[in-house]
């Protein structure tokens, strides 16, 4: 029976387990509940990892072959990463003991890890949809007007992204009936309509609205929380299907620049994180582009390291919201007295986003650089050295040094909460560890790393590059030419769609309106004109109900005839 | 100018912020530090010679330079992007 039972479970797509064992989460008290939580992870986990690569669940419904489990070498990776990322979730969110994100938590890392198993796109349109479905109580949760408006607009584009999906698969699906998940031809229909799908959830430029907009606005372990799945499981998408498509090279080279000069004037912090973190994805995205062994292992490498500090990153600035109450640049600073430990988990968040060596992401996004010159991309080498000192600018410098340094405001808070600091200083651990023995990642990666990270050269480079533009921040603060932060809304893609497209639709039916209000403000005028004409002529005193002589009326009649008669001997 | 305020002057106004360039005598000597460092970094390049993939990745300083350069343009275009799409704290709630 209960052998049966684990047969049961063991056959099931990895994170389904997470999926349906959230369902218990609300009725637990406190501990159980965490228990339950990282038991599931844990499980899930070692299920993951015992399963070998090719497709080993397969189902038909409604006449579809569906590929419920199916691994080849780019799933661990992400798989690890994402159990690793739930588990340090569940801790962090310790201290908020909310029922609602615990439990939407999980089951969207559970949606998220299930979705990378998915063989074939009609399951992986279910996927896709609930991790929109399960994380959008994230930002649901407090339900204030503001937090209503961002669920709804991120709701929207994920759906939107979700519908591309559908429509790409149906696509698919009248061409000859296969679905399984493979390279496509973006100039096709469906293979175009999967890139927009995927585009959306990557946030290309102008799709990446959602991402600034929608984010930040999420609870404190919201915010992270989301960071973590949805941008990423994209990322897995796009090496599985446009692995080598050229266009991803430029469309990543464009991501890597553009969030990098907004989030030099964002003066949110945290969302100066999502800046930062779509910047991030150019860098997967231009090595997806490349296609190479080199360049592929850099896009997954770089994704597994990535989240482990973007997540500390957003951690360190949750714990300053919890503390102060914001976020913001411009009421930030001098924390590092009161909350010194989060201060230097931030800084080793910092060092890691940076590509310091010694820290994770100098041993991941080394990889996708070296494949773009490897493969003569030397433009497209110059933006993203150029994007690794704005990287160093914005998540580098700005972030702690706005929050913990710069200016003290003379905050006397206490430091994060214990479950936050644990959390914390995991993450930290793991971007060191990854950064002194980078074979712990890359033996997971789908192709033997024989480009050596360690060379003097390339170690010497990278500390001058950053070292030099560590000068050029000192220099710039030195003279007081560094610009200040200032308290404003910073137009992005979003804009699009909550100002621009208002606007057309307002401006196409402004006219109509206006023909409309015409017609029909002058149509009431002559009805009420002809119902006063009538009511004047009908009432008693009126010119219809006027009494009259029988003479006066015989007259009438008279003169009538007397007419006829003359028309008709006219007439003969 | 904080520093050329007269003392006795509350420090209650938020408006010098920004151009408040007062360092802490740590600053200072961390500033020192990195400077030191930079000119370490910028000598060893003509110590060792680092192989790259193109002619000007191989050029001593290419880094160092490119480095800094980079940086002050952010921060320029950001300055730049600024005029063009900041817009009042309030923007969508109006």
């Amino acid at each position: 029976m209960m052998s049966s039972f684990l047969h049961t479970i063991a056959t099931l797509p990895p994170g389904l387990l997470m999926v349906l064992g959230a369902l218990f989460v609300p009725f637990l008290p406190k501990m159980p509940r965490r228990i339950w939580m990282f038991g599931l992870i844990l499980a899930s986990a070692t299920h993951a990892w015992s399963i070998d690569y090719g497709q080993h669940l397969t189902a038909s419904f409604l006449g579809l072959d569906l590929i419920l489990v199916r691994a080849n070498e780019f799933t661990k990776p992400f798989m690890v990463v994402f159990h690793i990322a739930a588990a340090l979730n569940i801790i962090y969110s310790i201290h908020a003991n909310c029922r609602t994100t615990e439990t939407s938590g999980l089951a969207y890392a559970g949606t998220a890890v299930a979705a990378l198993y998915a063989g074939d796109f009609a399951t992986l349109f279910v996927y896709w949809e609930l991790t929109a479905v399960t994380s959008v109580f994230l930002i649901l949760k407090g339900g204030s007007e503001r937090r209503l408006g961002a669920a709804l607009r991120y709701l929207l584009m994920q759906v939107v992204s979700g519908v591309l999906l559908l429509g790409g698969a149906a696509a698919l699906w009248s061409q000859g009936g296969d679905l399984t998940i493979g390279a496509l031809d973006p100039m096709s229909l469906a293979g175009g309509l999967i890139f927009f799908a995927f585009g959306i959830k990557a946030a290309f430029p102008f799709l990446n609205g959602w991402l600034q907009d929608t984010y930040p606005e999420a609870s404190i372990s919201g915010t992270l929380i989301l960071s973590c799945f949805s941008t990423k499981l994209a990322i897995y998408m796009l090496v599985q299907c446009f692995a080598g498509v050229e266009a991803l090279i430029y469309i990543g080279a464009v991501m890597t620049l553009f969030p990098a000069f907004y989030a030099v004037i964002e003066n949110d912090l945290r969302r100066v994180l999502t800046f930062s973190l779509n910047n991030q994805l150019g860098f997967m995205v231009v090595g997806i582009g490349i296609g190479t062994e080199l360049s592929l292992n850099g896009t997954a490498a770089h994704a597994f390291a990535h989240i482990i500090y973007k997540s500390v990153l957003f951690m360190a600035m949750g714990a300053v919201k919890l503390r102060t109450g914001t976020t913001k640049a411009t009421e930030l600073g001098g924390l590092w007295k009161s909350m010194p430990l989060t201060t230097i988990f931030c800084i080793v968040g910092a060092v890691s986003i940076s590509s310091f060596p010694m820290f994770s992401g100098f041993v991941t996004k080394s990889l996708t650089i070296a494949s773009t010159a490897q493969e003569g991309y030397l433009v497209i080498w110059f933006i993203l050295i150029f994007a690794s000192a704005a990287v160093l600018e914005h998540s580098g410098i700005k972030i702690p040094y706005f929050a913990f340094f710069g200016h003290d405001r003379g905050y006397k808070v206490k430091e994060a909460p214990a479950s936050m600091l644990v959390a914390m200083g995991i993450g930290s651990l793991l971007c060191i560890v990854i950064g002194v023995f980078p074979a712990s990642v890359y033996f997971m990666l789908p192709y033997e790393v024989t480009y050596d990270v360690w060379s003097v050269g390339h170690v010497l480079g990278e500390f001058q590059l950053l070292i030099f533009a560590i000068l050029a921040f000192v220099l710039l603060m030195a003279r007081g030419l560094y610009p200040p932060e200032i308290d404003a809304t910073v137009l992005n893609a979003d804009w699009l769609y909550r100002r621009l497209a208002p606007r057309i639709i307002m401006a196409i039916f402004r006219p109509i309106w206006a023909a409309y209000q015409l017609i029909i403000v002058g149509a009431r005028s002559i009805l009420f004109d002809l119902i006063r004409i009538s009511t004047s002529s009908f009432k008693t005193t009126g010119f219809v109900s006027n009494t009259m002589s029988s003479s006066f009326a015989a007259a009438v009649f008279l003169a009538i005839f007397a007419f006829m008669l003359a028309f008709r001997f006219l007439n003969m | 100018m904080k520093h050329s305020e007269p003392s006795d002057t509350p420090d209650t106004n938020d408006a010098h912020d920004a151009h408040d360039t007062t360092m802490s005598p740590f600053a200072k000597k961390l500033s020192l530090w990195l400077v030191g460092i930079s000119v370490v970094l910028g000598l060893l390049d003509f110590v060792i010679h680092r192989h790259g993939y193109s002619k000007i990745e191989e050029m001593p300083l290419f880094f160092a330079v490119f480095g800094f350069l980079a940086f002050l343009a952010v921060v320029a275009g950001g300055v730049i992007l600024r005029v063009f799409i900041s817009r009042s704290k309030d923007y969508y709630d109006e």
